[in-house]
């Protein structure tokens, strides 16, 4: 564990450079560049505003805003986009850079840790757009707002550890793939990001506030919105649990290490 | 200057892409529902499991939690589920084909390059694969209708006729968005966008009759209704689809895949340039 510290700190340089040829592709070879990034969960939002507004926007409670729903949504999407940007590009991590595994030798424990920062980089863009577009809808900040910063490196922490022991088991297996896609869709309707909990039927409530990314998202909602305090137990209990899954997920990838580019 | 080898002022010049080249378009098409989910134990499998576990997915969200309705008076839990089935597959069929279209020219450089190699016929065997995985999905809507419906309705004969009217429109997306795609890269993106929009935008999440009389004309404008209503009336409702749309689209259509066609072979040869 130490040794791997140390080599990452050696490579510190190239992670960093990696994360900024990243950002840089993506502005040289396309036109909009990195703004796609924000692009697609603002239409999205707008998308569902405008759809499903009508039916789910006026069974908010508390609130007098107009544009409650908007925050709402866009607050839940905020955390919802960071955790499925990580799954998803962990989840092939190894796959698609396997010829870079097979040709040069580097710690392979920069390739997450490069993700993880252009991940990161890219939320931090919406979350720049998405208060902006606050700021317009009337939905000023408050000193609950500091709270930010924590909610992402939570959401960080969770959606690495969980994306690594996919990426791993991903390279042995390549139907954990199409069972993650699936199950992706499962956890965004289980989490209520479009909905309020509160519209749910009685027995599924409880169930659904087992789910990590309902705390996580509502602790979004919480701070946005509402200007309350995030669910600081729940939050310090998922912490917990990245801890274990990340710590899982680096045994797991200790042992599949020296097999891995066999397989690739 | 290379010239076309169609006579693009003939409107049915797309289509003789497919049959002057159907052995190798269905070849390309086999290899490319093949090669999706190569490496995996399941395999080929994963394309019946793929749309059987999102029906899943869509019947426990939609009928048991949210209790969502196609009609008030009914009861039914799955039948909301099995109705959004029929529209979505519709959907996922134009997204998947929109989506390979944006890079199929980039990811093909070398037909672009080093051999003669007819290029439109790749949009024909990326329809293949679709089509292929728009089968297996009505036949899983189908295998679980009578559990739902209480039968299979007779309209499903009518399947193919509405699927017909719609391939030209596909076809046609994929021409004009595979020639774009390689002069701009971020086009997948945009169509990532787009087609999220269509479905949300179509009748398929929820009925027509939801949107005010008014407004509902607007929902026309988007080339999903029109086949989303109609594979929802043969494979669901048991209702013959109103042929007077299907007409009219078929006719529509038609003329995007003549322009997008003919659009297409004016611009390949600035391809060899350019990927």
């Amino acid at each position: 564990m130490k040794l791997m510290l140390i080599a990452v700190w050696h490579y510190r340089h190239f992670i960093l450079t990696s994360i900024r040829n990243d950002l840089r592709t993506r502005f040289a070879r396309s036109k909009l560049g990195a703004t796609w990034a924000i692009l697609q969960p603002l239409t999205q939002g707008a998308i569902y505003a405008l759809v499903l507004g009508q039916i789910l926007g006026s069974r908010l409670p508390d609130t007098n805003n107009k544009y409650a729903y908007v925050v709402y949504l866009l607050g839940g999407l905020l955390g919802w986009t960071l955790f499925a940007e990580l799954i998803t590009r962990c989840l092939t991590i190894f796959v698609d850079n396997a010829s870079l595994l097979k040709k040069m030798v580097f710690p392979r424990i920069c390739l997450p840790l490069i993700v993880s920062g252009s991940c990161l980089l890219n939320n931090l863009f919406l979350l720049a757009a998405t208060l902006f577009i606050f700021m317009l809808v009337g939905n000023y900040p408050t000193w609950m707002w500091l709270w930010l910063p924590v909610l992402i490196a939570i959401t960080l922490l969770f959606g690495l550890a969980l994306g690594l022991i996919l990426g791993v088991l991903n390279v042995f297996v390549r139907d954990v793939a199409q069972v993650t896609n699936v199950v992706m869709q499962l956890w965004f309707w289980l989490t209520p990001i479009v909905y309020a909990i509160s519209i749910l039927p009685g027995h599924f409530a409880p169930v659904l506030r087992l789910n990590p990314m309902y705390a996580i998202c509502s602790s979004y909602q919480q701070v946005l919105l509402w200007g309350h305090l995030p669910h600081l137990k729940t939050l310090g209990a998922i912490v917990v649990l990245s801890l274990v899954l990340l710590t899982v997920g680096m045994l797991l990838f200790r042992r599949a290490s020296p097999d891995m580019v066999d397989v690739l | 200057m290379t010239t076309s080898a169609y006579r693009l002022t003939d409107p049915i010049s797309p289509y003789l892409a497919l049959t002057r080249h159907f052995a190798l378009v269905v070849q390309m098409a086999r290899r490319d529902v093949a090669g999706r989910y190569r490496g995996s134990f399941a395999g080929l499998a994963w394309s019946f499991l793929n749309p059987l576990l999102v029906l899943v997915v869509y019947t426990f969200v939609f009928g048991v939690i949210f209790k969502s309705r196609w009609n008030a008076q009914t009861t039914n839990p799955f039948q909301y589920a099995v109705v959004l089935f029929a529209g979505l597959n519709i959907n996922t069929f134009f997204s998947e084909c929109a989506n390979r279209a944006t890079t199929l020219v980039i990811e093909n450089t070398n037909f672009v390059k080093r051999v003669v190699f007819p290029l439109e016929t790749l949009t024909w065997s990326t329809l293949g694969s679709g089509l292929f995985h728009l089968c297996v999905s009505t036949l899983v809507l189908l295998a679980i209708s009578p559990w739902v419906m209480g039968h299979i309705p007779w309209t499903v004969v009518f399947f193919p006729v509405v699927v017909a009217c719609f391939l030209p429109f596909v076809a046609g997306s994929v021409w004009l968005l595979a020639s774009l795609g390689v002069y701009l890269r971020d086009l997948k993106q945009a169509v990532g966008i787009v087609s999220m929009a269509l479905m949300f935008l179509a009748p398929i999440l929820y009925p027509a009759t939801l949107i005010p009389d008014r407004w509902r004309f607007a929902l026309y404008f988007n080339p999903l209704t029109v086949i989303a209503e109609a594979s929802q009336d043969v494979l669901v409702w048991g209702r013959l689809p109103r042929f007077d749309h299907l007409a009219a689209y078929a006719v529509i259509a038609s003329l995007f895949a003549w322009f997008a066609f003919a659009w297409f072979e004016r611009t390949r040869k600035g391809f060899a340039d350019v990927v």
